[in-house]
């Protein structure tokens, strides 16, 4: 573990891009069609409930890492192993990251540079910022939350005003009932981004006030969950349910569509730093993660030392991880899901009981 | 560590500054503009029987000196765009093939329009818009037309004059078609592939009025009056992807009514003793949509409310009198009836419903919807019950009150 302080509203811009990270850009939700603004805020909901599991967990050990209480809670050897896959999904997921972002210039923009090119100046530019440390990371939020809004308020007036926005396309309410909206609430929103917040716990030891960890987490969680809710009512008004199925990066399909006065049009780039700022710090979390859950499971010195092998780790897994975009986005969907359960629910709340248990027989002792 | 004497050294620093420089400037996709033929216009005809060459692409190319630099008095002029043809059994495959002719390579995000041939309309052009949608070069909002009794290559092969580029000048013709006549509507290739999604599509058609062979000639591009031009004209009706039927005059301004589309036109009316001799100006227009499942059948009511003002009068009218323009009114909404009315009547005869209407349907009541979805346009469409309400109102009479014509 590092020194290092991070105050309340820097991980607050922290939790929000990272909660915009890839879902802002991605057809997010869609499987519940046009209702997936609503199946994006009941997944908000249930990780509202993760969040208090996380948080209990929080109070009892407000100086530790999940990797480091779940050593305190389960013992040892077992609670080393629970960390350890903890290591594993941070890894895996920062190396979703870093091909999500690779694949989504290469197919828009960079049609002709090597996927490994831009992965590798990617990983980079991520551990150069986690050399500098988590103080440096969370400063650099706050300057790019800035941006970021910036961006997406130009983008959103523009989409607004250029009048491919048709309401109707949302309509009607509940088409095909609630099973598609419950069904993809509990197997992809309530994981992807809102439970993936489980890699916080490992960055709420350096909040300074460890009083404020609730009002910044819930408030970056529905803050941010309201904003993909509404992107994506955004690119289903403007794209329509159909052609939104089909693409692979709808709000790119939807800048697209911008055309004020042959005049202010190709807004691209406006979509792609979205991309790019929320991506980067999704990306540097993950990794983050996973390094200080290797430094304090291996009792290393410190995390510096290993951010360049583990750079290579996630190149290397973010190349081979499957052969064609359609293999990966098969990979995300269904080769994921018997891992993420364990990791945002399972074991948080195994951890939550056998503490409460705990807690409760050493009363009794007394 | 290797990071640490990164950090160490100012030298470093610099250095890798430096380096950066290789980095940062993308090398792998740059491309430098005179290495591009830009592209205007796109054309995609029938290729063959033969799968080898299913498609025929035309492809209109700037010429850029001659766009950009102004007349060159007393050397020839050569002509401000040049066309390639290539067949393939794909669209991407022809494109392509066209780089065996072209100077350079084709540069496609500056296109401006997309001719379809109507020979190909007529077999199908449900799968021409795959490769505009795929590839990240094409970008999506350019119209989408087709040519009327000729080849997509044949309307990209005619000169223009005020419009050197005949892209341009067309794209021109339909934007102000449709705004200040709006018999036709434009359809952006975004729009004509959602529209082919969900069943039916009217798109708009051009023609060649003349000789095409004069057409190709700067010569006619120097004529007063052209001896061959381009005009905006026709409706063309898809339905399952096949051109069904050309639809003009008021039954094609009907669609535009009930599409929402209507800017500004002009209606004629009657004097009390000559037939369509005042000009009514129409300024605003919308229409509204609503549907209903009444006994187990669709009615649908599309209500159109529409603001004008006189602009001509061949006759003595008192337009000074309220009760006057109150009859104007009932005369407009009555002209307006009727072309709606004859739009709904032959696209029900067409079975096409080019409107959307079953996604209001759609949208009121959805479990019926999924019921008679599969059947909508071939059996409940034509039978259904269209309800036209017409608001209109005539709001000023211009500059002069009466007439001097007594």
């Amino acid at each position: 573990m590092e020194k290092a302080k991070v105050n309340g509203i820097q991980l607050f811009a922290m939790m929000f891009m990272f909660n915009l990270g890839t879902a802002v850009v991605v057809s997010y939700g869609i499987e519940a069609k046009k209702d997936a603004w609503l199946a994006i805020l009941l997944g908000m909901s249930l990780g509202v409930g993760l969040f208090f599991i996380y948080y209990r967990l929080f109070c009892h050990y407000p100086k530790l890492p999940i990797t480091g209480y779940a050593r305190k809670i389960l013992g040892n050897y077992l609670g080393w192993i629970v960390g350890l896959f903890y290591v594993l999904y941070f890894l895996q997921i920062a190396t979703r990251q870093v091909r999500d972002f690779s694949e989504l210039l290469v197919s828009s923009t960079m049609t002709e540079t090597p996927l490994l090119a831009i992965q590798i100046s990617f990983v980079l530019v991520i551990c150069y910022v986690l050399y500098q440390g988590v103080e440096v990371l969370a400063r650099t939020a706050e300057v790019f939350i800035i941006i970021l809004f910036l961006l997406g308020m130009a983008g959103n007036f523009f989409i607004l005003v250029s009048g491919d926005f048709e309401l109707h396309n949302l309509r009607p309410f509940l088409e095909n009932g609630w099973k598609p909206i419950l069904s993809t609430a509990v197997l992809e929103s309530v994981h992807f981004p809102f439970g993936e917040m489980v890699v916080f716990t490992m960055l709420l030891p350096y909040l300074n006030k460890s009083g404020s960890v609730k009002k910044v987490w819930m408030s970056a969680l529905l803050l941010s969950g309201l904003t993909l809710s509404w992107t994506a009512s955004l690119n289903i008004a403007v794209l329509g349910v159909d052609v939104m199925e089909r693409t692979t990066f709808p709000t790119l399909a939807t800048i697209g569509k911008v055309n004020l006065l042959e005049f202010i049009q190709r807004l691209d780039a406006i979509v792609v730093f979205t991309m790019l700022i929320t991506v980067f710090f999704k990306g540097s979390l993950f990794m983050y993660g996973a390094v200080i859950g290797i430094v304090d499971l291996f009792k290393l010195k410190n995390h510096q030392q290993i951010l360049l092998p583990v750079g290579g780790i996630i190149i290397f897994s973010a190349m081979t991880i499957a052969t064609n975009f359609s293999g990966y986005m098969a990979e995300g969907k269904e080769g994921l899901r018997p891992l993420v359960f364990p990791i945002i629910l399972y074991f948080p709340a195994l951890l939550l009981i056998v503490s409460m248990i705990r807690n409760h027989l050493k009363q009794k002792m007394n | 560590m290797i990071m640490k004497i990164f950090l160490l050294h100012k030298s470093y620093k610099i250095f890798l500054c430096i380096l950066s420089i290789l980095f940062i400037s993308g090398c792998w996709d740059s491309n430098e503009l005179q290495d591009f033929s830009i592209i205007s216009g796109i054309g995609i005809d029938k290729g063959g029987d033969d799968p080898e060459n299913r498609f025929r692409t035309t492809v209109q190319i700037i010429n850029p000196s001659i766009v950009s630099g102004g007349q060159q008095a007393g050397s020839v002029q050569s002509s401000p765009v040049t066309t390639y043809s290539e067949t393939g059994s794909t669209l991407k495959e022809a494109l392509r093939k066209i780089s065996n002719e072209a100077p350079a390579e084709l540069f496609f995000p500056h296109i401006q329009i997309m001719l379809i041939g109507e020979e190909l309309a007529k077999e199908g052009i449900d799968e021409l818009f795959d490769v505009v949608e795929r590839d990240p070069k094409f970008r999506v909002l350019f119209p989408v037309l087709i040519v009327k009794g000729h080849t997509a290559e044949d309307a990209l092969k005619v000169s223009t004059s005020l419009r050197p580029i005949p892209s341009a000048k067309i794209e021109g013709s339909l934007q102000s078609s449709k705004e200040i006549w709006g018999e036709y509507p434009s359809t952006r290739a975004d729009q004509a592939i959602m529209k082919l999604g969900e069943g039916s599509a009217a798109i708009t058609g051009i023609e060649i009025n003349g000789d095409v062979e004069k057409g190709n000639q700067t010569a006619n591009m120097q004529e007063i009056s052209q001896s061959t031009k381009l005009e905006i004209k026709g409706l063309a009706i898809i339905r399952e992807g096949k051109l069904e039927k050309w639809l003009e005059g008021d039954p094609a301004r009907g669609v535009v009514w009930v599409n929402n589309e209507m800017e500004e036109t002009v209606m004629n009316l009657d004097c009390p003793e000559k037939k369509d001799a005042i000009a009514i100006d129409i300024g605003r227009a919308e229409s509204i949509i609503k549907a209903k499942v009444k006994k187990d059948k669709p009615v649908i009511t599309i209500r159109i409310n529409a603001e004008g003002s006189v602009s001509e009068t061949h006759c003595s009218m008192e337009l000074d009198k309220d009760e006057t323009i109150k009859e104007l009114e009932k005369q407009l909404r009555n002209e307006i009836e009727e072309e709606v009315q004859a739009a709904i009547k032959t696209l029900q005869e067409e079975k096409s419903d080019v409107f959307g209407l079953g996604e209001y349907i759609n949208i009121e009541e959805k479990n019926y919807w999924k019921k008679i979805k599969d059947k909508w346009e071939e059996e409940i469409f034509p039978e259904s019950k269209v309800n036209i309400e017409v608001h209109a109102t005539i709001r000023r009479t211009g500059m002069k009150v009466k007439s001097y014509i007594k």
